[in-house]
């Protein structure tokens, strides 16, 4: 008896198990194919209808919209709710994919079926992989003509006058580019001008030979006054400024962080690597001189930034080097008003130095000129390479296609509603001070993604550079004035060989860098580095690209 | 004799708690660190050095992260999920570990081996998010965290080969008083496994509470998020230049404060667990009366 | 350790799964759990040899067939990413693999148990803290200017040593701080295998006049025997992989030729660059060498007599 009873448990055990696996297969609500939805929600949206507005005629149910975000608001905020009842749309939030697993999630969500309406991708190189397997959909030109000042304004952005190449494939149109207003700016260098003054010099650098002499004078005059010699001129961070004296810029960074290596345009005017053009050996030649005399960090290779905030330089802020880059002014004002706090890497540096002052201890300063008349920071470009595509399966519905281009063209013409979508609601989010300007409410939203709850910024598919300047005068008022030169990216199309031999030339190229400027190689062994680097897929890069921009534009 | 003894034995214990006391020493040393950081204000992060001891404290990072709505929520769905999981998993494991501890279970080193294969190989993540959410619907559940993972090679392996160190005299003995397998399974072999039952039963629940990816690639609503994934949203702002440059919104200066409140807030209660299985691992008990 | 025999048939059969039914039936959530999640989705391997596109689908996608693996094998970092794997594996399995036994085995000597619960607790913190956050400290600490390292290296008439940058030093600080951050946790395994031991064998040796360090060797450590093999063989299966958090969060430029490894390299090339095809004959490549090299252990611990996967 006992024992066909703990049989029957054991047995019941395993039924349990069984079980529960199968109740998993009922009662699980909110998974549904999205491409049934739009018939399937219709019911069940009818009450999200605007009941505010009196519609004496009846309407059309809303659509629903799936636009990927990397954050999911509360469904009720204010702010989607105003969009929803202006479009006659119900957006459904269900593809929140994370920027650093972009791909990944993705990739495994597109493969079981799903899609949703509106995605912006992360890297235009991979818009032929979306067209090839029939995810983006090309923007026709009637489209485009729902659209027309957000191309108006955009393309006044377009400073190579590539923007779309790799947006287009045989002359159509398949994805919308974002606009950084910010990246239209060159990135500066920070300086210690108290430092500068301590070493006898009054004036920032402007060129090469100013910038050389300064360097020279942060290691050997100990400037910081603490009889020590732990001072150094200048760190990673620095070498653009080297790199960018002598012609371009090579690569994205030689301290922690992914590696990219930039295109820039020959003589010819085609595409083709930045980091095999003959000034760069120029450039490693100095910074080769630099290391040796110790005036290069030695630990530079392990990054001025020790962690937290991507931007700021920990070398600099606790003296340890005196010039740093790669930042925008608009991290190191100081407050603009009495409501400001100053950008955020200022921030840090008062953390660190409570009695430092803006212009007396550290100031902003442009690119230095050099030996051959050439200047220029690293831009992070106006166009970047996200874009913004609609699906193959948003356009078969034209009331959604009409809805979004519609939410697009209206962020790009109407101020307040531009407002609405990226500062939120008046009263609540934000607050206007006594001259007009826009003051965030930080204390109950201190967070960008506290606004994002509330659906501020996701509906902003596309940003107006135009209106954020209005926005936000102060900020462009200052980075207006350090409006120096600069080099930015070009667009690019990334073609079978990119994908097949890039991370091998980054490698190469990484590799070849670092030992020049540590002086492991000699400079000379640059031109054996350029053999290698075309001869392991770089020409087939550069042609590849050069005829894929040509069929792209349909020429 | 007996004096030398006592001084051999000295010595070793002073080289055993000396060694022993290095490594605690080393170790706790970055437990240090995320706790005075999570306590320090930005003027102390900001300058150089390693942050040992706090100089200054500060409890607004714990505030911010505490304050933070999903928190609570999350909190809970990570207790609901390692809690079912672990227990789920642990039944599984046991029943399976018993059964293919035998020398004669029927077919042993096949069923085996198939098991070790997938240790080793495959399908990827894309076919088991095709099963698991469309062919078996457990998309935005609990079960397609809790099932796909449910049970592990090796953890298998290391269950079934303590459960084969238990002599089977026990089992005939128990077999001659009329016992089935599964009376065995709990009167014998579950009181002499307690040590190995709360390793592994560690190890899963441990995996379970750190687990984010599967919640971010199945869940879909926001509150049934787990506590991983809503910290990392949270410990990853302000990192990646990339995002800044997309986002093209005004980025207010990121807190290591409180991304160190939010790991350490993380880790606790995983923290405290340990203390309570030590007990477990003491002597397995001798149920005597059986000859070797 | 002895097993009483069962007299069994050479060849099984259904009368055998008849017999031991129960057995069988204990077992069949398991089985089913594998079958379904394992085995299921298992032909996602095809991937490898296909050129993927989620939309299509991977019965739609081309097929390759070996190409992505001659890409792989063609790549002028290859051999060299390859060799980094396998020369890191093999300094974790020779210096890290020992390390968590010895921790066991020593708490196992302590008499004070709070002192032994303390250090116990306390060395499995580190596995808690991730490799973005522990790289930090490790590069703080190593620092050549500030690092506690260096200033007692300074301090007792020696340079500063730039470790994390230096080639004949990264590989040290690699495994270095991966004992560092795993040796608590990967000691519990072995306290629990400690547990199993007869305490009298204890007793017995002692009072046969056997010292410390003589108990330690022949009563605990073949008392472990069995589990430290059988983890053994597992860790040699690990030799190909790579701890990509570690090394990702942990490698600089200087030291690209000893720390770039094949998961490191590949993260630049495949899911990146949305190539799954590639990234799954990499792994599919690895997992083939894995299971090869348990199957060789195996069968090695198996003819040395001891106790073995199956």
């Amino acid at each position: 008896m006992k024992q066909r009873n703990n049989m029957k448990k054991g047995i019941s055990l395993v039924l349990v198990i069984a079980l529960l696996m199968s109740l998993s297969a009922c009662g699980k609500t909110t998974e549904k194919n999205p491409a049934e939805q739009t018939q399937a929600e219709t019911k069940t949206e009818t009450n999200q209808v605007q009941t505010e507005q009196q519609k004496p005629t009846p309407k059309e149910d809303p659509v629903v919209i799936q636009i990927v975000t990397s954050a999911q608001p509360d469904p009720d905020a204010k702010v989607i709710k105003a969009v929803e009842e202006k479009y006659n749309v119900k957006f459904n939030w269900d593809w929140v994919v994370d920027g650093k697993k972009f791909n990944e999630v993705m990739g495994v969500k597109l493969s079981s079926g799903e899609m949703p309406d509106f995605v912006m991708l992360p890297d235009s190189g991979d818009i032929n992989k979306y067209i090839k397997q029939g995810l983006a959909a090309e923007i026709t030109p009637e489209m485009q003509a729902k659209i027309p000042t957000y191309f108006k304004v955009v393309e006044k952005y377009d400073e190579n006058k590539n923007m779309w190449v790799d947006a287009k494939r045989k002359g159509k149109l398949y994805g919308l580019k974002p606009i950084s207003s910010q990246g239209a700016y060159p990135t500066v260098l920070i300086w210690r001008t108290d430092w500068l003054k301590n070493v006898g010099i009054n004036e920032i650098p402007k060129t090469l030979e100013d910038f050389e002499k300064a360097m020279y004078a942060f290691k050997e005059k100990d400037p910081d006054k603490d009889g020590q010699p732990n001072t150094y001129g200048l760190s990673e961070t620095g070498f653009d400024a080297v790199f960018g004296a002598f012609g371009a810029i090579p690569l994205k960074t030689l301290g922690k962080g992914r590696q990219v290596l930039f295109i820039t345009k020959n003589e010819q005017g085609e595409l083709a690597f930045a980091c095999t053009r003959p000034e760069m050996k120029e450039a490693l030649a100095k910074l080769q001189q630099y290391y040796k005399d110790g005036i290069i960090d030695p630990e530079f290779v392990t990054g001025e930034n020790k962690g937290g905030y991507w931007a700021t330089s920990h070398a600099f802020i606790n003296g340890r080097i005196g010039v740093t880059g790669k930042v925008l002014p608009t991290h190191w004002n100081p407050p603009y008003d009495k409501d400001s706090q100053g950008g955020a890497v200022y921030q840090e540096m008062l953390a660190a130095n409570p009695n430092a002052k803006f212009g007396e201890t550290f100031d902003i300063g442009t690119a230095i000129t050099g030996p051959h008349g050439k200047a220029g920071l690293h831009k992070w470009g106006a166009v970047n390479s996200n874009i913004g595509v609609f699906t193959t399966k948003c356009v078969q519905d034209e009331r959604k296609t009409n809805a979004i281009l519609q939410l697009i063209e209206d962020t790009f013409t109407d101020y307040d509603f531009y407002l609405l979508l990226t500062k939120g609601i008046e009263g609540i989010h934000y607050t206007k001070n006594a001259e007009g300007k826009l003051v965030r409410n930080a204390k109950d939203f201190p967070k960008d993604n506290d606004l994002r709850k509330e659906g501020v910024y996701l509906l902003e598919l596309l940003q107006q550079p135009e209106f954020r300047k209005q926005a936000l005068p102060d900020y462009y008022e200052f980075i207006e004035k350090y409006n120096g030169p600069g080099y930015a990216d070009e667009m690019y199309p990334k073609t079978e060989s990119y994908s097949k031999n890039i991370s091998a030339l980054e490698r190469l190229t990484v590799d070849t860098y670092m030992s020049i400027i540590t002086g492991e190689k000699p400079v000379e062994y640059f031109d054996e580095f350029v053999d290698l680097f075309y001869k392991n897929g770089g020409t087939a890069i550069e042609q590849e690209m050069n005829t894929q921009v040509k069929e792209n534009l349909g020429q | 004799m007996r004096i030398k003894k006592s001084r051999e034995n000295i010595i070793f214990d002073i080289i055993v708690y000396g060694i022993l006391l290095g490594m605690g020493i080393m170790t706790i040393v970055p437990f240090l660190q995320v706790i005075t950081i999570s306590l320090s204000p930005q003027e102390e992060l900001a300058k150089y050095g390693m942050h040992i001891l706090p100089q200054k404290i500060t409890w607004a990072g714990y505030e911010r992260v505490l304050s933070y709505g999903p928190i609570w929520r999350a909190y809970l769905n990570t207790i609901i999920r390692t809690v079912s999981g672990t227990a789920l998993s642990i039944m599984v494991l046991i029943l399976g570990a018993y059964a293919l501890s035998k020398p004669y279970f029927p077919h042993r080193k096949f069923w085996t081996l198939i098991i070790v294969f997938t240790m080793y190989f495959s399908g990827g993540l894309i076919p088991r998010y095709i099963l698991v959410n469309n062919v078996l619907k457990m998309g935005n559940t609990l079960f397609a965290l809790i099932i796909p993972g449910l049970a592990s090679g090796f953890n298998l392996i290391i269950m079934r080969n303590f459960f084969s160190n238990i002599s089977l005299s026990y089992e005939e003995a128990a077999k001659i008083d009329g016992a089935n397998h599964f009376q065995i399974l709990r009167h014998v072999y579950l009181p002499l496994s307690k040590p190995i039952i709360a390793t592994v039963s560690l190890w899963v629940g441990v995996g379970h509470w750190n687990e984010w990816f599967d919640s971010m690639l199945y869940i879909r609503d926001e509150n049934k998020q787990v506590l991983q994934f809503v910290l990392r949203k949270l410990i990853l702002e302000g990192t990646s230049v990339e995002e800044e440059m997309a986002a093209g919104t005004q980025i207010f200066v990121n807190s290591d404060t409180m991304k160190m409140a939010a790991l350490i807030l993380s880790m606790i209660p995983v923290l405290m667990i340990y203390p309570f299985l030590q007990k477990h691992f003491v002597q397995g008990l001798k149920l005597g009366g059986v000859k070797e | 350790m002895q097993k009483t025999m069962t007299i069994s048939a050479k060849k099984t059969t259904w009368h055998d799964y008849k017999k031991h039914s129960t057995l069988f039936i204990m077992a069949m959530p398991l089985f089913l759990y594998f079958f379904i999640f394992h085995y299921g989705p298992i032909y996602g391997l095809l991937i490898a040899f296909k050129e993927y596109y989620p939309l299509k689908g991977i019965w739609a996608s081309d097929w390759v067939g070996f190409e992505h693996f001659k890409t792989m094998f063609q790549g002028i970092y290859f051999i060299p990413v390859l060799k980094n794997t396998l020369i890191n594996s093999l300094y974790n399995l020779i210096f890290g693999f020992p390390a968590p036994i010895i921790l066991a085995i020593l708490l196992n000597e302590v008499s004070n148990r709070r002192f032994k619960k303390v250090i116990q607790t306390v060395t499995y913190f580190p596995h808690f803290i991730s490799w973005v956050v522990l790289a930090g400290i490790v590069y703080e600490m190593l620092s050549p200017s500030r690092g506690p390292i260096n200033i007692l290296l300074t301090m007792l008439g020696f340079e500063p040593i730039f470790f994390v940058a230096d080639v004949k030093w990264f590989r040290t600080v690699l495994v270095g701080s991966n004992i560092w951050k795993e040796i608590g946790w990967g000691s519990i395994i072995y306290l629990a295998a400690i547990t199993n031991i007869d305490p009298t064998l204890y007793e017995v040796a002692k009072i046969d006049g056997a010292s410390r360090l003589q108990r330690i060797f022949y009563i605990t450590l073949p008392g472990i025997a069995n589990v430290v093999i059988i983890m053994l063989i597992f860790a040699v299966g690990k030799i190909i992989n790579d701890n990509f958090d570690q090394i990702f969060n942990l490698m600089n430029n200087r030291v690209m030729e000893v720390a770039d490894v094949i998961s490191t390299y590949t993260y630049r090339e495949g899911i990146k660059e949305m190539n799954y095809g590639y990234a799954t004959a990499v792994g599919l490549f690895k997992n083939t060498i894995s299971f090869t090299l348990v199957m060789g252990a195996n069968w090695l611990a198996k003819k040395m007599g001891q106790e073995t996967l199956f």
